[in-house]
């Protein structure tokens, strides 16, 4: 047998020892977790900022400062490192690499080099945002960027915007071709398309949805640069541009990324419901379909973004009708997730109380999602906190719950140790509470008026709900900022005390716990695995055991 | 888990190869553009460009030299880049949706202080560049013969080629400049520069794909995977200059 892309089988188990063995590394599981570092760092970050921006809220006046330009540095630094420094990296770095290549019994990822090279990238793009607190001008147009403001002087530096956008845009297409190659090409002898978890299929789909969408991202701010640096004038209407282009380019790809970051957690939920209940996914074949129509489904709704915009009726109509069809493939899933717990025999492990958290707060986000959707409605609420406390239950709560219960199931894998129960369970109780208490009020502030971004609300000091919902959810994210050091200590515990892990602790069918090592070494198998028509990673019933190929030994 | 394989490797795969072009293209040339738009200091922007092209070649070429037929040859890059150039596509389409609206939202077009653009050199420097197309596939097929010193040739004539192109395209540009067709002048000089470069961007980067494999080749090392990807790329970014002149000179 030949050597495939410089990795071979036969790697003995364990962590690579040497400091370049980590630097220089090419394997997919070591490019993984240097994924999980960059994004637990960017969460930190990212997590630090918000924490400051509810501190600043929870009263009216100044409360740590007074300065606008400040509070906008943490509202950019927020949203910006929170998405495309977290979430993404998190799920389609951390996830893709580290778990899909061994669900799917491959070796490695198709091109390690490739792989290399996009960890790289990602961090080059997590150091320059990190830059924006250390320079003088830093940019202060939020995530999104929207020109005029972000193509003037006001904004900082633009360029920096730009170019953070479009290293980690080149990170991930790099990523996401791999990804589709690898899982194209290297799964396991006999997987079929529709023997692979759904956690290879949900990160398979979102990495299609990033090829189709991230490179109008990258135009789009490319094109912010080149305006204000070199005198384009594509969204500058004195020479003929249109500022509306911009927000529409940008969210083209910003719907979409959503998915990008929904379906990957969805995946990760399928996986641990799917082991904690000892079930069958529910109606496999119906929910990959549903996870693929994500990619048509959430292709043709961003106008819903520019609903407020000046668009014609008839616009908004349909998009608002293209919009509610999301509720389809996601209602799916959803009842999937009901199906797969049906009459299960449900062991409410560390992970899977962090998967039914995420899984609560997808359906509290989802159901408000509806009514954002009706262009009508959306006329009242638009840029208030509803918007906002609808788009954090799905996103910033359910993702970030399902991606920590990520952490925790592959724990075992990752340290050869389990965290400590109590623990996990604790932090995943204590999250779900916090963030609960932190949105929940924003939805009645929001309705009665309270706009989002604004760093002060004296106008609203005599509407109590307000008043009183800006409270509640600064305690709220004292409580969410507990739970993440409660789930620190639990990581570190683990890592250090926790107890020695069986081969296959969740008992799970996939073959990342099966066939592989606990702590997998170079090549990820001791022998490529070999599955056969009737073994299926949901299988709990007279599961055939997949086997090892011999092959001859290159040494 | 199978105890008769013992043979287990002695050390984990490495090379610096990828984190010095990660590091070079997505930390280093960023650098560069911030420090000479934004910052304006030439000269700290010319070191950072300097260390992010010699990070990033360095890089490329040692990357090559240790795969480009050294390892066995899976055959996914043209699949790779099959997606690759989709989201090409993707990019593309962005900004020629900003030329559309741009255009079909204009009382006129051209707009008024447009002068008279002469797309006589644009179109013969296209039809040039299409000739590459042939030149490079003539280097696949030298490559499938095992013809090495064939394939540089041909390698070596496309990257002319595409050189003689950047030339004509860069003194068209001079040319309007000094007519005062300048970048910010109205929207058409947004259109024409801003599709205009974006496909020279693609030059570049395909001659820096093209330059890659020359060492190797020269060793006599050729690699059926890459010399595949690369025509794609040539032929894509070819397409491209064609669709380019179309739409911006013969619309």
């Amino acid at each position: 047998m030949g050597v495939i892309m410089g990795h071979e089988p036969n790697g003995k188990p364990g962590w690579p020892k040497t400091v370049k063995e980590w630097l220089f590394t090419l394997d997919h599981k070591v490019i993984g977790v240097w994924y999980l570092i960059g994004s637990i760092a960017s969460f930190a970050v990212a997590g630090l900022a918000a924490m400051l921006m509810r501190i600043e809220l929870g009263s009216i006046g100044p409360d740590i400062t007074g300065d606008g330009n400040v509070y906008n540095l943490w509202l950019t630094m927020h949203g910006a490192v929170m998405i495309l420094g977290f979430q993404i990296p998190a799920l389609l770095g951390f996830v893709a690499n580290y778990a899909v290549p061994i669900m799917i019994g491959a070796k490695d990822m198709a091109f390690p080099r490739v792989n290399a090279m996009s960890v790289w990238l990602l961090w080059s793009g997590i150091l320059l945002a990190l830059a924006n607190l250390v320079i003088p001008d830093h940019f202060n147009g939020m995530w999104t960027g929207y020109p005029p403001y972000s193509t003037s002087d006001a904004a900082g530096n633009t360029a920096l915007y730009s170019l953070v956008v479009i290293v980690l845009g080149m990170s991930s297409v790099f990523g996401a071709v791999n990804l589709a190659c690898t899982v194209a090409f290297m799964r396991c002898k006999g997987m079929g398309w529709f023997q692979m978890p759904m956690t290879a299929w949900c990160v398979f789909t979102a990495n299609i949805i990033q090829l189709i969408f991230v490179p109008v991202l990258a135009a789009s701010v490319l094109l912010l640069s080149l305006d204000r640096y070199l005198g384009f004038g594509f969204y500058n209407p004195e020479t003929g541009g249109d500022v509306l282009l911009y927000q529409n380019l940008f969210w083209f790809y910003s719907h979409p990324a959503v998915y990008v970051i929904l379906l990957p957690f969805m995946g990760i939920i399928f996986e641990i419901f799917s082991a904690s209940a000892k079930n069958m996914v529910f109606s496999y074949k119906a929910t990959v379909f549903a996870v693929l129509a994500f990619i048509p489904a959430g292709g043709d709704v961003w106008v819903h973004h520019a609903f407020v915009a000046g668009l014609p009726d008839w616009l908004r109509v349909l998009q608002s009708f293209t919009t509610l069809l999301i509720s389809l493939p996601f209602g799916l899933l959803m009842l999937s997730l009901v199906g797969t717990l049906y009459k299960g025999a449900i062991r409410y492990s560390g992970p899977m109380i962090w998967a039914l958290g995420a899984w609560v707060m997808l359906i509290f986000g989802g159901l408000t999602g509806i009514p954002n959707a009706l262009s009508s409605i959306d006329y009242g609420i638009s840029d208030s906190y509803v918007v906002m406390s609808h788009f954090h239950y799905v996103m910033a709560v359910a993702g970030t719950m399902a991606t920590f219960g990520a952490v925790f199931y592959w724990f075992p894998k990752l340290t050869g140790r389990i965290c400590n129960e109590f623990l996990t369970k604790l932090s995943g109780i204590t999250f779900f509470i916090g963030m609960n208490v932190v949105m929940a009020p924003l939805y009645f502030a929001g309705i009665e008026g309270m706009p989002r971004r604004y760093m002060d609300y004296q106008q609203f000091a005599d509407n109590p709900t307000i008043v009183n919902a800006q409270y509640w959810s600064t305690i709220g994210a004292y409580i969410t900022f507990l739970a993440v050091l409660l789930m620190l200590v639990a990581w570190i515990h683990g890592m250090l005390k926790g107890k020695k892990s069986s081969q296959n602790p969740w008992g799970s069918q996939s073959l990342e716990w099966t066939s592989a090592a606990l702590i997998a070494g170079q090549g990820n198998f001791p022998s490529p695995v070999e599955v056969v028509e009737d073994w299926h990673p949901y299988n709990y019933i007279d599961n055939p055991k997949p086997t090892y190929i011999t092959v001859a030994s290159n040494s | 888990m199978s105890e008769e394989i013992k043979h287990y490797t002695a050390h984990w795969h490495t090379s610096p190869f990828p984190m010095m072009v990660g590091f070079g293209t997505g930390l280093f040339l960023p650098w560069a553009f911030m420090l000479q738009f934004n910052y304006e200091q030439p000269t700290a922007a010319l070191v950072c460009l300097v260390i992010g092209a010699a990070l990033g070649i360095a890089g490329g070429l040692g990357w090559a030299g240790e795969t480009i037929g050294v390892i066995d040859d899976e055959g996914w890059s043209p699949s790779a880049m099959f997606m690759f150039i989709g989201t090409e596509i993707m990019t593309i389409g962005a900004i020629l949706a900003g030329y559309w609206v741009m255009r079909l939202g204009a009382p006129v077009w051209p707009p008024a202080d447009t002068p008279t653009i002469d797309a006589s050199i644009p179109l013969i420097a296209t039809i040039i560049l299409v000739v590459s197309s042939i030149t490079i596939g003539l280097a696949r097929k030298r490559e499938m013969e095992g013809d090495s010193s064939g394939f540089v040739k041909m390698v070596l004539l496309s990257i002319v080629i595409w050189g003689v192109f950047m030339v004509m395209v860069i003194s068209d540009w001079n040319h309007l400049a000094s007519e005062g067709f300048t970048i910010g002048v109205n929207a058409y000089a947004t259109a024409l520069y801003g599709l205009t470069g974006i496909h020279m961007a693609h030059i570049v980067i395909g001659l820096l794909v093209m330059l890659t494999c020359l060492p190797s080749a020269l060793k006599g090392r050729m690699s059926f995977s890459y010399t595949r990807a690369m025509t794609m790329y040539v032929h894509f970014v070819n397409s491209l200059g064609l669709w380019v002149l179309l739409q911006v000179y013969y619309w």
